[in-house]
Parts: structure tokens; C-alpha cells; sequence
């Protein structure tokens, strides 16, 4: 009695309303392709931000403070905190404590204008506790000779980036020396030089943060305690992936606009989708009757709908996730307002936003077919029949 | 029965098609009213700043880099200076440590002459702020946010500097610069500090715009071999260096904004297109009694700009409205400080590009529709 109404009805049905069928299924791609498109934006962002925590490191700062930029900490808590147990040591038997000085530095851009650019001062174990960072081509710095490293983000962005060129630092001249790379994240749109040479140049007598590599990623909790059960310390301690997490936020931001956008651009589309849907069933309302009059029963008008529904939306999800795939890898930069400096980052379009991009459309394409076909699946069998 | 009302009888004759494309239309239209929110408010900043006679003095590293307060003096001897005065930062928090309150110490004496148009407050609270070392003069939206009123003492926790500081408010502006703004007492700050004799930036008055450029290149000049060089600018120059720095926001607000207009487009030429293919027959016997193709073409594109103006005015309107009632809950002091600024004229801005993208959307349709011939028409079955 119920058998299936063939698909192939619905997809000639839509060949001859093929005007109405475009502009719908051009709505749908659409609102997938800003999907997509703002779900890589806040993606490659947090991959940029987050992605260079590492699970053994800890960030010490000044109490409630969520970014080294805001914090400030002093020598005697740094040569309190270095000789903790919880804290690695290297092949000579030194503390994996490094204590970092974080600086604001305008560089003039490529196409005029200027940038605020991080630069971090270290001593050499600094490389040490951030070791996932690869020298990309010259040197290293050495402590106190006026040098410098750039990541490539900066060396690709300013024109005054290049090793032999230098950067100013209040009175100081740094000479750039190498250039590094660390995975596509936030680092590589910062300077690293010498703690002593940053903390004079920018003409400080105090610090802003101290990166530890813990001897292994149990010893936090432990750690947590002997630092805030200091009074001599009084830092604030988090673990590098907790400290990046929360500096994360403008990639939040980005992602929450992206859902407040598609949203609104869902009702849109959804809206217009059960438009069209209607106006279908509306025009075809004697060709509903006689398919019920030849035995198909409702169940099968209602899948058929809903399939011609889904056949709509589809098409666009698809196209929109091309189109939305076109935005992966495009290179941009964004203040991040945690640390007042420019962070570059690249789209990053992940399986995963493609995968729920797709249900979106498949999503809109039930949703917004779900009412039209419960009408059309209950339209009584004479009445369909007798309406001209 | 004139032509308006023609049309609204069309508009309503299937009451479920027009909802629904109402309902569309009002959430595209209500989206776009608040990305172009974002984009008029940067716009009406840079406006401001380009028409002011202020140049920004800082120091070339960066805003990290201080400046000695001795600059004050060799600034305001530039000719055409009015005023000079020192700002530096404090920040500090309320009470959740996430929300960085835009803390600022200042000169209050001068304070009228250099920022005096573009901070409002009675002359009550001007006295008021200048009298009292721990006055504090803020914006309306910060004061909103965390329910200050005159008179209340407000401790502040450090955040960058090693000590924290109460403040009593003097009063809360009408408008200012900055809608988050919290300004203070320079020598208040000096003294928590240890009298470091340090300045973040300085804001200095001209007297005339054609002394703008002399002074900016002469006090550049004066500093250019000093222990700490400087960047005077113009407060437009300043402005484009934070908002340079936001370009991605204004690539997602225009993108953004351009899919949502085509959308729309979309939505009403469906619409339309619809209900032109359903009153074939209709469009015929119109065309036999005389109406010629003109009329047809103006009641069907008077049918879908009356949809996406409805649909533009409940949007915008909604929109303007949330832009202003989140403004004072949202945690992310930024985007607060951006929707508070929110414009009554981009309603009807909106609506304007409702309309337009109204009729542009019917053109379509409505050319398919008046070029079918009459006889054709009358003979269509639906």
C-alpha cells in the first residue's frame, strides 16, 4: 500500500520551478559559506593562540592577573620560586624557571601604518622552557649582545623585519639574527631578545611573568600549592594551556558572532526554504490527491516532501561549504586586547566545521520542510483532487 | 481603491507567504542594522577625531615606553599650543578580575581646555573632580555597568601597577570620548607610584588646524635625539593605529553585511517571483481591463518593497534597541563600549537599504511577469 514515492519526482519537480529553486538553494549556501567561513576565522585564531601551550609548562603572574602584558612580578619572587622541587631541570642541573619581561613595540607596517608587536626578553633557558620553537634561518641571541629573533608572521607583515635589519627598543638598537617559527602559533608574531637587554631598553626595573617547565604534568597540583602557599611568592599560577585558554577570548568572541550571525541568517534562509516549500505543495496540490488516489499513503507524501525539501537545501550546503573552503589558509591579523598587540593567524577550515556545515544544511532543509510537508501529507485525498 | 491599497491587498492575500517572508526579512534586516552599528561607530570616532585640534604625544617604542613629565613643559612652549596634558594608565579592576576597567589619570586643571568638547559633565562635577585628589570623573556606560552614582567610593584592585587605589566619583558624564572611561588625578597616581615623574601620553591642544602640522613636526623634532624619542600625532593618526590593528573585524562586518543584503535579495525576488507565477492568469485579466505594463510592474515592485520595508523597520528598530539594552550586561567591556554607541539614524539608514534591496529584488519578477503576453497569461493554468 505505502511505497515510496520516487525521488525522482521531486527532483524534476524542482527542475521546473528551477527559478524559485536557485534563489533558494543560493540562501542556503549563502548563510553555510559565512558559517564556515566564521567558524575558520575563530578556529585558526584559537589554533593560533592555543596551540602553543604545552601540557608540562606553567605561567606564574601577578595575582588575578589573565595576561603577562597585565602582570608584573619582581626579581625576589622569581629567585624564590626557581629552586621548587616540582620544577625540571636540564643535563647541567639547572632550574627550568624562566623569568620574562613582556614589552609593547610599534613596527611600521607594510602598507603604512604601525603594528603593536610583542617583545619578549629571556635568558637563554628560556628556549629551554619553550622549546617547541625551531630556528628558521640565522642564530640564536646571546645574552646581553644587543640581538635579536623575530617569528616569520613578523618577518612576513613589516618590511623592516629581516635578519641584519634592527628594531628600536627605546634607546636600543636590536639586531636581528634569526628567525623562528613555532607551528603557526601567536609566538611567531613576536621579538625575543635578552631579558637584560628588553628590561633596560624599555627602561624597567621589573618583570612581567616566569615560565616553568614542570618534571612532569602530575607535578602541577603540587607546584600550585608550594607557590600559593608562599607568602614570599604571591603569584598567581596556571598551567600554560589554562593561560592561554583564557586569553582565548577573542577567538571566543569571534566564534559566539559567528553563531549570533548564522543564526540569524538560519531563520532567514529556513524561513525562505519553508516558503518555497509551501508555495511547492500549494501549486501541486491536485497532484498530491491523485498520488493518494493511486495509494501512496500519507507517510509516503511526507517523506517525498521532506526529500524535496532536504534536495534544496543540499545543493547549497555544499556549495557554500566550497565556497566557505576558499577562506582556508587566507592570512590575516587581529588585536588581541589580552596582551594589546596584533596576533596573525591563518583561516583554518577543519573537517569538522565542514561535517556540521553540512548538517546545518541538512538541518535548514528538515526544518524548514518539516511544516509544508506535514500540510501536505494531511490534505484530504477529495478535496485535493477537486481543486482546480 | 488607489494603488496603495491594491498592493497591501496583494501583500495579505496569502497571509502565511508574507508572514514568513516578513519574518525573514525582519531577522536579515535586524542583523544587518547591528553589524552596520559596528561599522558607523568606528566611522562616527574617526569623524570626531579628524575634526579635533588635539595631537597625541607618545613615546616611538610603543604606549609600554613612559615619557618624563619634564616634556610637559618644552611642549607647551611650541607656538600655537593651548594646553598640554598628561595622561598615564592605571587599569585596575572592580570586582572580576576579567573586566580591566580603562582606568586614567589625567591633569584635572587643564583637563577642560584639551578634552573639554568631547567630555560632558556640569560644571558642578568639573569643581567637584578638580577639588578632590581622589575624584574620579567617569563615562555614563562604565558608571551604568557597575551602578556608580556620585559620591560613591570606589576601590579599585591593581592589575599592571603593584598597589591598589580608592576613588570617590565626582560625577558621571553625560558623554565622553570613551564610553567606558574612568579618569582620575595624575598626582594621585604619582604618589601611589613613588613620584616617578612619568607620563603615558600627552594630549596637547592647537589653537588653529594650519598649527596642527608645524607643532606635530616640531615637538617630533625637539625629541629626535632625547633619551626617549617621541610620535606626536594627529588624535585621527592615533585613532587608525588601534583601528588598523581591527582590520579583520571591519573584513568580517562588510563580508558579513554583503551576504546578508544578497540574502535578502534572495528571499524577496523568491517571494515575489512566487507570487507572480501563481497570478499569471490574474496579471492577464489585469492587462485586459486596460492596465498596461507599467502598472503591473510598479504593483508588483510596490508589493516587495512594502514586504522589506516592514520587514527593515521591525528589524532595525529591534535591532537599535537590543544594541542598547546589551550594552549594559555584556561582559566584554569593548563590544559594550561599541553597541552603547549605537545611532538612532541607522534605523532609518537600514531601512533604506531595506527598501532599495525591496525593489531590486522585484525587478526580476516583475520584467518576467509584464513581458508575458496577455493572451499567454490568460491562458495559463496554475
Amino acid at each position: 500500500m505505502s511505497s515510496a514515492i520516487p525521488l525522482r519526482y521531486n527532483w524534476r519537480s524542482l527542475q521546473v520551478r528551477w527559478v524559485t529553486t536557485l534563489l533558494t538553494l543560493g540562501g542556503v549556501a549563502l548563510v553555510v559559506a559565512t558559517f564556515v567561513a566564521l567558524m575558520a576565522l575563530a578556529a585558526g585564531l584559537s589554533h593560533a593562540i592555543g596551540s602553543q601551550a604545552d601540557p608540562r609548562n606553567a605561567v606564574l603572574l601577578y595575582r588575578g592577573s589573565i595576561s603577562e602584558a597585565m602582570s608584573r612580578v619582581t626579581v625576589d619572587q622569581y629567585q624564590n620560586l626557581r629552586f621548587l622541587p616540582q620544577i625540571a631541570t636540564d643535563e647541567k642541573g639547572d632550574s627550568l624557571a624562566s623569568l620574562e619581561s613582556f614589552v609593547q613595540v610599534n613596527l611600521p607596517r607594510r602598507r603604512g601604518g604601525e603594528a603593536m608587536v610583542v617583545m619578549r626578553g629571556m635568558r637563554p633557558v628560556g628556549l629551554k622552557v619553550h622549546d617547541q620553537v625551531r630556528l628558521q634561518q640565522g642564530t640564536w641571541f646571546l645574552p646581553q649582545s644587543s640581538d635579536c629573533v623575530v617569528g616569520t608572521g613578523l618577518a612576513e607583515r613589516h618590511p623592516g623585519v629581516a635578519v641584519g635589519k634592527s628594531i628600536r627598543l627605546g634607546r636600543r638598537d636590536l639586531r636581528i639574527v634569526g628567525i623562528f617559527e613555532a607551528g603557526g602559533s601567536a609566538l611567531e608574531s613576536e621579538i625575543w631578545a635578552d631579558l637584560d637587554d628588553v628590561v633596560s631598553g624599555a627602561g624597567r626595573d621589573w618583570y612581567n611573568s616566569v615560565s616553568v617547565r614542570l618534571s612532569s604534568r602530575e607535578e602541577f597540583p603540587a607546584f600550585k600549592a608550594a607557590v600559593t602557599g608562599d607568602p614570599r611568592i604571591d603569584l598567581g599560577v596556571k598551567t600554560e594551556l589554562d593561560y592561554y585558554k583564557d586569553q582565548a577570548g577573542s577567538a571566543e568572541g569571534f566564534r559566539i558572532l559567528g553563531l549570533i550571525v548564522c543564526f540569524f541568517m538560519a531563520i532567514g534562509a529556513g524561513l525562505a526554504e519553508m516558503n518555497t516549500m509551501y508555495a511547492a505543495i500549494g501549486s501541486r496540490t491536485r497532484e498530491i490527491g491523485t498520488l493518494r488516489a493511486l495509494g501512496f499513503g500519507r507517510g509516503a507524501i511526507l517523506i517525498s516532501f521532506l526529500a524535496e525539501s532536504v534536495f534544496l537545501a543540499l545543493p547549497g550546503g555544499l556549495l557554500g561549504c566550497l565556497i566557505g573552503s576558499s577562506f582556508d589558509g587566507f592570512t590575516t591579523s587581529v588585536l588581541s586586547f589580552a596582551t594589546v598587540s596584533e596576533v596573525s593567524f591563518q583561516f583554518l577550515v577543519t573537517p569538522e566545521i565542514l561535517l556540521s556545515a553540512f548538517a546545518f544544511s541538512l538541518g535548514l532543509g528538515l526544518l524548514g520542510g518539516m511544516a509544508p510537508a506535514v500540510a501536505a501529507a494531511r490534505t484530504p485525498v477529495l478535496k485535493a483532487l477537486r481543486k482546480v | 481603491m488607489n494603488q496603495l491599497s491594491f498592493t497591501w491587498k496583494n501583500v495579505t492575500r496569502n497571509p502565511r507567504r508574507t508572514g514568513l517572508t516578513l519574518l525573514s526579512m525582519t531577522a536579515s534586516i535586524a542583523l544587518l542594522t547591528l553589524l552596520l552599528a559596528v561599522e558607523d561607530t568606528m566611522r562616527f570616532f574617526s569623524q570626531k577625531a579628524e575634526q579635533s585640534l588635539r595631537i597625541s604625544v607618545r613615546h616611538k617604542t610603543g604606549f609600554a615606553l613612559l615619557l618624563p613629565i619634564a616634556y610637559r613643559d618644552k611642549i607647551a612652549q611650541v607656538p600655537g599650543v593651548v594646553a598640554v596634558n598628561g595622561f598615564s594608565w592605571y587599569g585596575g579592576v572592580f570586582r572580576d578580575p576579567k573586566q580591566i576597567l580603562p582606568s586614567i589619570s589625567c591633569e584635572p586643571e587643564t583637563l577642560q581646555a584639551v578634552w573639554g568638547d568631547r567630555l560632558e559633565a556640569t560644571p558642578a562635577e568639573w569643581e567637584a573632580f578638580k577639588k578632590d585628589r581622589m575624584g574620579a570623573l567617569v563615562a555614563p556606560l562604565v558608571a551604568a555597568r557597575h551602578g556608580w552614582k556620585t559620591g560613591d567610593v570606589v576601590p579599585l584592585k591593581g592589575n599592571v601597577l603593584p598597589f591598589d587605589l580608592t576613588f570617590r566619583i565626582s560625577g558621571v558624564m553625560t558623554d565622553s570620548f570613551d564610553p567606558m572611561i574612568f579618569l582620575f588625578h595624575r598626582d594621585y597616581l604619582e604618589e601611589a607610584k613613588g613620584n616617578p615623574g612619568e607620563v603615558g601620553n600627552y594630549w596637547v591642544k592647537i589653537d588653529r588646524r594650519e598649527n596642527v602640522t608645524p607643532a606635530i613636526n616640531q615637538i617630533n623634532a625637539m625629541f629626535e635625539n632625547s633619551t626617549h624619542p617621541v610620535v606626536a600625532e594627529t588624535e585621527k593618526g592615533l585613532f587608525e593605529l588601534v583601528t588598523g590593528m581591527m582590520q579583520v573585524l571591519r573584513l568580517v562586518v562588510v563580508a558579513i553585511g554583503t551576504a546578508v543584503v544578497i540574502s535578502i535579495m534572495l528571499v524577496g525576488a523568491n517571494t515575489i517571483a512566487m507570487s507572480v507565477r501563481e497570478r499569471m492568469s490574474e496579471v492577464g485579466v489585469l492587462r485586459a481591463m486596460g492596465f498596461r505594463r507599467h502598472h503591473i510592474f510598479t504593483f508588483l515592485l510596490g508589493e516587495s518593497c512594502l514586504i522589506s520595508m516592514i520587514g527593515g523597520t521591525i528589524g532595525s528598530v529591534l535591532a537599535f534597541w537590543t544594541c542598547h539594552w546589551s550594552a549594559s550586561f555584556i561582559p566584554d567591556p569593548v563590544i559594550a563600549a561599541f553597541l552603547s554607541k549605537a545611532r538612532p539614524e541607522l534605523i532609518l539608514y537600514s531601512m533604506s537599504i531595506a527598501g532599495v534591496v525591496g525593489l531590486a529584488a522585484g525587478v526580476v519578477p516583475a520584467v518576467g511577469a509584464v513581458r508575458v503576453p496577455v493572451s499567454h497569461a490568460l491562458r495559463q493554468v496554475v
